[in-house]
């Protein structure tokens, strides 16, 4: 568990989450430790396959059968002192249905797949706030219209009767980013929203995400596997493999001072802008990731680390190393 | 309204004979238009056209990797595309240079000559998902184009394909496999090798690393640079994301709106930018070192529909340094040096921010 959180939101802690199927069991994520601070950017880094899409799903109890959260504790803090195990809640329950969309919401990475293409967007953000406020029909629409305002959606009064289809990429992400905040949540969970957009467009809701993280006091939880994304947004940092945090630390410790083998691997597989002169040959991490129905003993990375001891067959611990910076790797212990 | 009719000439077209230093020049592409008609109704009346692609002009040297930046519906895959005419461009010609030295108008060629012609220029499609039959195996999908061609058979074909599943890094016995039983990475490598099956000397790679994992997609790119230098390919290299163009290319163009706004070596176009959109385009790149402060050129609005484009400078109406004269008159693509082109009333004058180098790696 990192520690020295003052203002924990969220506390994650031996988080697992299996899927269930015919072929086997999938640990999907097996067992993550994080926090989420009150108003802070916790970023998680991870490639197809390392269980961050159904993490973020555990924190929103929406992980779709056959899987479930079989392990762990997500505790929730309420702002008046008390504490919530989410993890112990019926996802269909009052509780879980109150907190979802109200305390927590999020934003999924295809918004035309996530947008309901027979509603307008203005019948699916009014429906959001029927459900969670007692307001009446024409005041949520006059909320529905401010919030279009807010996420940037040039004359919002008549695009909320617009169907998805009528809107551009950018627009629905931000017409989805909308509906997510209407009822202002205090965690939006955020997964890549930018990935089907274009760069200039993606540039435009990471600046609005960063706008309204701060104008309306929220915590985020983003998840992508762009490395330059959760720069220019996160303050702290989880990567993850295989349904395990590797290494956590703010993003400049990260960056400066990555420690896992993946990481630094990580960081030296993508490209970066040089001259000519300096560009390298991209060092390349070995092999696939493996198949997600095996059951690996030990070290999770470590049939594809390149630093690879006698010690890595058996599971290092999440060690401490240095200020709030994790790691999970026998070369630290 | 009569499709001929749109298509006026630019003085461009009339200049691209004028570039000099060319070089041996394996494809050269003239004043190359597509444009879609887009109907309604029951009769399907055509009610205007799309110009995905509205006179491109550029060239390639041998052995050159040109790199093809723009957001998406700015219509990269379309002249992709266009080049090797697996769709029919509207108008314009297509220069390819065969391995015998002849200069051919691929736009002018019969379907069985132009069948020959495919031999040597082939594409790599984005997704390898579903850019695979699923129903066939990989020596199927591979010696595929071998069949076609007449270039192997029997024991002859099975070797060629097991070596060159060797080459882009698969194992051999995998050649019985169905595709769905190989990862992203995997299938992208098939697809490579289907590519190579023909021995050719053109590659279009439309977005071949876009939908891979971070550390796949080095491995990729590491490949494709390998069997570039292996085979003498010259690549035509289209994406979205620009720290791997800047990576793999010679040379760069910049395309908006179904025309290009910026050519030029990828030095050149990525520290110097002579056009506003490059400009725009490049500090929007998410940068992972933060120590670097980008004061970044967030550009106002949409890409506009290519049904309606803007008048004048398509750029216009998302240009900061907008004027009147760009309302109204189209600039052409022009050499401001050193052959770098631009389209730009202003290139000249303005003083633009290229990329930052990262201090990493």
């Amino acid at each position: 568990m990192p520690a020295g959180s003052n203002n924990p939101l969220i506390q994650i802690h031996g988080l697992r989450t299996y899927f269930y199927t015919d072929d086997g069991i999938v640990r999907a994520v097996d067992g993550v430790d994080l926090v989420i601070e009150e108003r802070g950017v916790l970023g998680v880094i991870g490639e197809t396959g390392s269980g961050k899409t159904v993490l973020a799903l555990s924190v929103m109890r929406l992980v779709p059968p056959p899987g479930r959260i079989v392990e762990g504790s997500i505790l929730y803090h309420r702002g008046n002192g008390s504490c919530v195990d989410l993890a112990l809640l019926d996802p269909k329950g009052n509780v879980a249905r109150e907190i979802r969309g109200k305390h927590i919401s999020m934003v999924f990475q295809e918004p035309m797949v996530s947008l309901n293409p027979v509603y307008t967007i203005g019948e699916q953000i009014i429906e959001s706030i029927v459900t969670h406020q007692k307001v009446p029909y024409r005041e949520a629409r006059e909320k529905a219209v401010h919030m279009l305002e807010q996420v940037g959606i040039p004359e919002p009064a008549k695009r909320i009767d617009d169907y998805p289809h009528q809107l551009s990429g950018g627009m629905r992400q931000r017409a989805m980013i909308a509906m997510a905040l209407v009822c202002h949540p205090r965690l939006l969970i955020a997964d890549e929203p930018t990935t089907a957009l274009d760069v200039t467009v993606q540039a435009q809701i990471l600046e609005l995400l960063k706008r309204l993280q701060q104008e309306m006091d929220m915590a985020i939880m983003i998840i992508t596997h762009n490395l330059g994304v959760i720069a220019e947004i996160a303050d702290y940092v989880g990567v993850m493999y295989l349904g395990r945090i590797m290494e956590y630390a703010s993003w400049t410790e990260l960056f400066e001072n990555p420690l896992h083998p993946y990481t630094q691997d990580l960081f030296r597989s993508i490209p970066y802008c040089a001259r000519k002169k300096d560009r390298k040959r991209l060092e390349v991490i070995k092999g696939d990731i493996p198949d997600p129905y095996a059951r690996i003993e030990g070290c999770l990375y470590a049939s594809r680390c390149s630093r690879f001891s006698y010690r890595c067959l058996e599971d290092p611990p999440l060690v401490e190393k240095g200020d709030r910076h994790l790691v999970r790797c026998w070369l630290y212990v | 309204m009569d499709c001929e009719m749109l298509l006026t000439p630019t003085p461009f077209e009339d200049r691209i004979n004028g570039w000099t230093d060319v070089g041996e020049v394996i494809l050269e592409v003239r004043g190359l238009r597509k444009y879609f008609p887009l109907t309604r109704g029951f009769w399907k009346r055509t009610v205007g056209y799309i110009r995905a692609v509205d006179g491109v002009s550029f060239f390639i040297r041998e052995g050159e990797t040109l790199g093809l930046v723009g957001e998406s519906g700015c219509g990269k895959t379309t002249l992709g595309k266009c080049v090797l005419r697996l769709i029919e461009p509207t108008a314009g010609e297509v220069w390819f240079k065969t391995r015998e030295g002849r200069r051919v108008e691929l736009t002018k060629l019969g379907l069985e000559e132009l069948k020959s012609m495919r031999r040597e220029m082939r594409m790599i499609f984005q997704d390898p998902f579903s850019s695979l039959n699923p129903r066939l195996t990989v020596m199927e999908i591979v010696g595929e184009p071998m069949k076609i061609h007449r270039l192997a058979q029997g024991r002859a074909l099975e070797e060629r394909v097991r070596e060159l599943l060797e080459m882009v890094g698969l194992k051999a016995q995998h050649m019985r496999r169905y595709p769905y039983e190989f990862s992203g990475g995997q299938r992208q490598r098939i697809v490579i090798a289907r590519a190579l099956a023909s021995n050719p000397r053109l590659i279009v790679a439309d977005e071949p690393v876009s939908a891979l994992d971070v550390s796949v997609q080095a491995q990729i790119l590491n490949l494709l640079e390998d069997l570039k230098s292996e085979f003498h390919l010259t690549y035509l290299f289209i994406s979205h994301d620009l720290s791997v163009v800047q990576h793999v290319s010679d040379r760069v163009a910049v395309m908006y709106l179904g025309r290009l706004v910026e050519l030029g070596d990828t030095e050149a176009v990525y520290f110097t930018p002579k056009h506003p959109y490059t400009e725009a385009l490049l500090s929007a790149i998410p940068r992972v070192d933060r120590r670097k402060k980008v004061d970044r050129i967030l550009l106002k609005g949409d890409v506009p529909s290519p049904l309606h484009s803007p008048s004048g400078c398509r750029f216009h109406p998302r240009c900061r340094y907008a004027e009147k004269v760009c309302i109204q008159e189209e600039p052409e693509l022009r050499n401001v040096g050193n052959s770098h082109y631009v389209a730009c009333h202003f290139a000249e004058r303005l003083a633009l921010r290229g990329v930052e180098i990262d201090a990493c790696g």
